[in-house]
């Protein structure tokens, strides 16, 4: 046989080699890593500012103003910030077309210590460029943003000067206020001086009004200009309404350890009703109404006139006014939100880790029965039949690995998906059409992966801040968290539960909750507006609640408030928490001996405490409408088919209170609001209580949000000890609102204080008692109210 | 070799065997239901449930009914075979054969100890509900697998020097039950009232190594959770703890098993060598104690055994000691 020549071959053959060659090569350019085209590294410019100056608080969110600028062609980057050593990335995509500049904000989680960020913007995993920033924690500091239009300068207390809480002002123009209320997490107080608030856009609205709701505090300056900083401002954030400039009345100003100056000129203010106001009733120097969690105050005048900069106590008015609403000393410094401990508790409520997915065990089961009979009787019948019995020492043993490697396989295949997805939202209804939301989500897989999570593209995701959960350890998840994107990865190590948390204003239409009250009878109407069925839907007030039921969406449930209970009849003690009020008879079921608490029941008491609760401050009484909705409107759909998934949605909303004419207030709505005049807290047989440890005391009874119309005719006030109320020597004194003056009363306590012509002792809501002298031997005052008067 | 083929045909005539495989296979299959029951009844109660952590309680449930029917099943194989000949009046027609006392005496030890493989064996499919739920690695299924197998020969060992001393089944059985009774109940009341009487404190390991019960619960003290739980939710362990009182230590937080198992397949390996021995003295009809071939060997084995005993004594001992604070 003659070998055919290889240059022969290649030519018979040239079509196939030539299209063997063209794949070689095909598959040769796809395998090679191309260099990229220089070019596309270049075109990219970035420039970063962190605002407020690069200072944020502990584990809050710091907006970064970053303009980027593309030369080149046009391009798909990813701008990302990230704290060294972190685990997880803020990312952020942005599309530049050629020759484009482009400002974006993205806002970067911090933690608690971080001094550095690294700010890059990437394409297709390659750096083009890389900014480090320099940022600072600041933890237990008044971070005041000045938003003025024109220079503002306020005559601050120094640094040195104060025990706690030290002002550090920072400048942002008006058009930088963040359009994420996350944005703004950092900032203690907002002060807007001229600031034509109706340019905002409505994110920015929307943003400001949720950060005044979860305890920040919103100053608005008076002076020539402030009808423009009010008109563009939702309701809520409004404490007055603006009348005629007039020189105002600063004899009130004189509480500040100076003379006040001789004339101050300012707007007169008409204050709404839920305001209390300081100064002249006819022309107030500011007004002060509570939003949620948080404060706005109003005031009358510009804070930047010589009269008050130059002013001797101007450094003590501004240590006074500018106060946060709710200080908390937790262990890790002050905190002025409530926000910190509520993710803490729902962080721990992912703990109740859902039931896993069981395998149908029933048939494996049914067959291994079935076994039993054969192996046994089945085999020997057969054998003796043949007459084969010896043959069952081979017979029984082959049956019987035969079946349980069949068997085996079986469950092999059967196994159930271990991995479980556990999410938690709260949903807080805060204006007429928008909610905060805020969802806590972990996975927990027997393998470590990375997972696709689709999420609301507006919502800002970081990695938890982890703690023990209530049975398992939750951690925080690492991977690329992208804004504006509607996707993001979760990276998860093996058998770790770990999560994200994730804020967003979502847009929900309010509740439509009223409590109406009479001089008869107390009516909680709630209408369903919210376009989804909810249900278990309850109304609660302090240590009351009455339950709605289930309402469909457009439906109304009205329901009677519950009737004071009578003489020795058992009260919840004064402070029960709003979750022991709503759950308590399922709780109480639950913890006796030989029970176990169902896993969602204490996601349910998590959630309804979270939305209430204020850290180590006292507990939010209400009212309040809780229901559990079935899909969260800030779910993240981990993708994770055939794992356990859970979801717990619950929406808290505020009632209105509303009444015509004359009605009467039942005991425990006027109660005593400890955050007003820093009162301490105690607890005794009574509940909670406050603390007389030192005369004078001064407290506030206020009555719920919304009630500031109300006018008092008669007040009863019931006040009790925890130790015998001394028989002598206690005075006890009531604020006149009218004539700004105490009024001593003769009472012998313990027992009911009646008032009656209590109109000038209410305003807008409050009366304020000073008992002195003995006091402090009582230790513990439990202090309630009630009140016949006119809407 | 003729005997063992005798036992063999014996042992699987008639319904005696396949109703006693029924019935232990019938036990282990319900003590794995009912565990199943009471932990699915709390999957959405309580700490959360792992199918892991539900492997290994039904893994639990079923090597201890494994385990507490193999104790008693495995004297009950032997409590009868030289008694048996005796009262029937064969024994001495056999030694008139020339098949040795010793060959009858192996003939029916191997002969149970295939019987009691049989229902292992038969047990075997059981184990795939475990895997349906996972939790169990093969290192745990070779441990109990060990103890068992041990348990089993010492029983068998223990019914067969009853049976050969005492001549009689009645009195053969009852000797073995009371001497099983009381090795399993006394040691486990012993370390119990220590405790008691020490404020909760547990017993030394020593007081349960020969029990059969605690060395299975030592040994599946040793199967480890998924590190998933940072808090301990629920541990299979603790369902041991009334067995195995004095076998349990907190380890760096975290509550484990002594493996005084390896202390128990000590002192079984060498029991069981002792009977073996004693009852190839006590089988022969004359001169009973007077040294042979097998005394050779049998020394020769006990050489081994206490050079392993010796060699490998920080493994073992390990059993015996708390772990280092």
């Amino acid at each position: 046989m003659q070998l055919a020549h290889p240059a022969s071959y290649l030519f018979r053959h040239r079509r196939r080699c030539s299209l063997l060659a063209l794949v070689i090569l095909i598959l040769g350019l796809l395998t090679f890593d191309l260099p990229r085209p220089a070019q596309a590294q270049a075109a990219i410019q970035m420039d970063v500012r962190a605002l407020f100056g690069g200072n944020y608080a502990r584990g809050k969110w710091l907006p970064l103003d970053i303009v980027l600028r593309n030369t080149g062609a046009a391009a798909t980057i990813v701008v990302s910030a990230t704290i060294p050593g972190s685990t997880f990335r803020n990312t952020l995509p942005v599309e530049l077309p050629g020759g484009a500049e482009k400002r974006v904000v993205l806002y970067a989680a911090m933690d608690d210590q971080t001094r550095e960020l690294r700010v890059s913007a990437e394409q297709n995993g390659v750096i083009l460029t890389e900014q480090r920033i320099e940022v600072r924690p600041r933890q237990g500091e008044r971070l005041l943003a000045l938003v003025s239009n024109q220079p503002l300068r306020l005559n601050l207390p120094p640094r040195e000067t104060l025990f706690e809480l030290p002002f550090l002002p920072v400048d942002l123009a008006p058009s930088e206020v963040p359009d994420q209320a996350a944005g703004l997490s950092s900032v203690t107080i907002l002060l807007l001086n001229e600031v034509a608030t109706v340019d905002w856009s409505e994110p920015q609205r929307r943003a400001v009004l949720a950060w005044v709701f979860a305890g920040g505090h919103l100053v608005l300056s008076g002076g020539p200009t402030a009808a423009r900083t009010l008109e563009g401002l939702p309701p809520e954030l409004q404490a007055a309404s603006i009348g005629p400039e007039q020189s105002l009345d600063t004899t009130a100003l004189a509480a500040y350890g100076a003379s006040p100056p001789q004339s101050l000129p300012g707007q007169q203010l008409q204050p709404n009703p839920d305001a209390t106001t300081v100064g002249a009733i006819q022309a107030p120097l500011w007004a002060q109404r509570s939003v949620g969690n948080g404060r706005v105050t109003q005031l009358a005048f510009n804070p930047g006139v010589p009269e008050i900069s130059e002013w001797p106590g101007a450094q003590a008015l501004w240590n006074s006014l500018l106060r946060p609403p709710l200080v908390l000393n937790l262990a890790g410094g002050l905190e002025t939100s409530p926000d910190y401990a509520r993710e803490q508790t729902l962080t721990s409520a992912l703990g109740n880790l859902p039931a896993v997915n069981l395998p149908n065990s029933g048939l494996l089961f049914a067959s291994l029965a079935l076994y039993t009979i054969l192996i046994g009787p089945g085999i020997a019948l057969l054998l003796r039949r043949a007459d084969r019995q010896t043959a069952g020492w081979v017979v029984i043993p082959v049956a019987a690995v035969l079946f349980g490697l069949i068997t085996m396989g079986f469950a092999s295949a059967s196994r159930a998906d271990q991995r479980i997805v556990t999410q938690i939202s709260l949903i807080e209804q805060i204006g007429a059409d928008v909610a905060q939301a805020r969802t806590v989500a972990a996975m927990l897989s027997p393998q470590q992966g990375r997972y696709e999570v689709v999420a609301p593209p507006d919502a800002l995701v970081r990695p938890l801040r982890g703690g023990s959960g209530a049975f398992v350890e939750i951690n925080p998840a690492g991977g690329d968290l992208a804004q504006q994107s509607g996707t993001f990865a979760m990276e998860i190590d093996a058998w770790q539960a770990q999560g994200v948390f994730a804020y967003q204003l979502v847009n929900l239409p309010a509740l439509d909750a009223q409590l109406t009250v009479s001089e008869e009878a107390i009516q909680a109407v709630v209408r369903n507006t919210t376009g989804q069925d909810l249900r278990d839907v309850v109304v609660v007030l302090g240590e009351q609640s009455v339950r709605i039921g289930n309402l469909a969406a457009g439906q109304q449930g009205v329901a009677t408030w519950p009737p004071p209970p009578g003489q020795g009849a058992q009260r919840p003690p004064i402070g029960t928490s709003a979750s022991t009020v709503v759950l308590g008879a399922e709780l109480t079921e639950a913890r006796t001996p030989g029970n176990r608490a169902d896993r969602q029941l204490l996601i349910r008491e998590a959630l309804i405490n979270a939305a209430t609760e204020r850290g180590l401050a006292e507990a939010e009484s209400g009212p309040f409408v809780f229901a559990w909705l079935d899909r969260s409107p800030l779910a993240l759909n981990v993708i994770a088919d055939g794992a356990a998934t859970q979801e717990v949605t619950m929406l808290v909303s505020r009632p209105r209170i509303a009444g015509t004419g004359r009605a009467f207030v039942p005991p425990g709505w006027l109660r005593p609001n400890l955050l007003i005049n820093q009162n301490s807290p105690c607890t005794g047989q009574r509940g909670r209580g406050i603390a007389a440890s030192s005369a004078p005391i001064t407290f506030t009874l206020s009555l719920p949000p919304g009630m500031g119309s109300f006018r008092a005719e008669q007040l009863t006030l019931f006040m009790e000890s925890e130790r015998p109320w001394p028989n002598a020597g206690v005075t006890t004194e009531v604020y006149n609102w009218n004539e700004a003056t105490w009024t001593p009363l003769s009472f012998d306590g313990p027992g009911d204080l009646v008032l009656a012509n209590a109109g000038a002792y209410m305003r807008a809501g409050q009366v304020q008692v000073r008992l002195g002298g003995r006091i402090g031997e009582a230790n513990c005052l439990f202090v309630e109210g009630q009140a016949l008067g006119d809407f | 070799m003729p005997v063992l083929i005798k036992e063999f045909r014996a042992l699987l005539r008639g319904s005696r065997a396949a109703l006693l495989i029924t019935i232990y296979v019938g036990l282990a299959l319900i003590a794995m239901r009912l565990v199943y029951n009471s932990v699915a009844s709390a999957i959405g109660s309580g700490p959360p449930l792992f199918n892991a952590q539900i492997g290994q309680s039904m893994f639990i449930g079923l090597s201890l009914a494994v385990q507490t029917l193999t104790t008693f099943v495995a004297p009950a194989t032997t409590v009868n075979s030289i008694s048996s000949e005796h009262e029937r009046r064969t024994f001495e027609l056999l030694l008139a054969t020339p098949i040795a006392a010793t060959q009858v005496l192996i003939g029916k030890l191997i002969a149970a100890l295939a019987f009691l493989g049989l229902l292992l064996v038969s047990v075997f499919p059981l184990y795939s509900i475990v895997v349906l739920f996972g939790g169990v690695g093969f290192i745990d299924i070779a441990r109990i697998l060990v103890t068992i197998t041990l348990t089993a020969i010492t029983g068998c060992m223990l019914g067969l020097i009853c049976s050969i001393v005492t001549r009689q089944t009645y009195s053969a059985t009852l000797l073995c039950y009371v001497l099983l009774v009381a090795l399993i109940g006394g040691t486990i009341f012993a370390s119990n009232l220590y405790s008691v009487v020490r404020a909760a404190m547990p017993a030394p390991p020593v007081y349960l190594a020969t029990n059969p019960l605690a060395a299975m619960a030592s040994a599946l003290g040793r199967t480890t959770l998924p590190p998933v739980l940072g808090t301990e939710t629920i541990q299979p362990l603790v369902i041991l703890s009334l067995l195995s009182e004095g076998t349990l230590a907190i380890d760096r937080g975290r509550l484990v098993g002594l493996p005084t198992y390896r202390v128990t397949w000590t002192i079984y390996t060498g029991v069981s060598l002792l009977l073996f021995w004693l009852s190839i003295h006590a089988i022969q009809p004359t001169n009973r104690w007077r040294l042979s071939r097998v005394d050779t060997i049998m020394l020769g084995l006990f050489v081994i055994y206490g050079l392993f005993v010796w060699f490998s004594r920080d493994w073992w001992l390990a059993g015996l000691r708390l772990p280092q604070a």
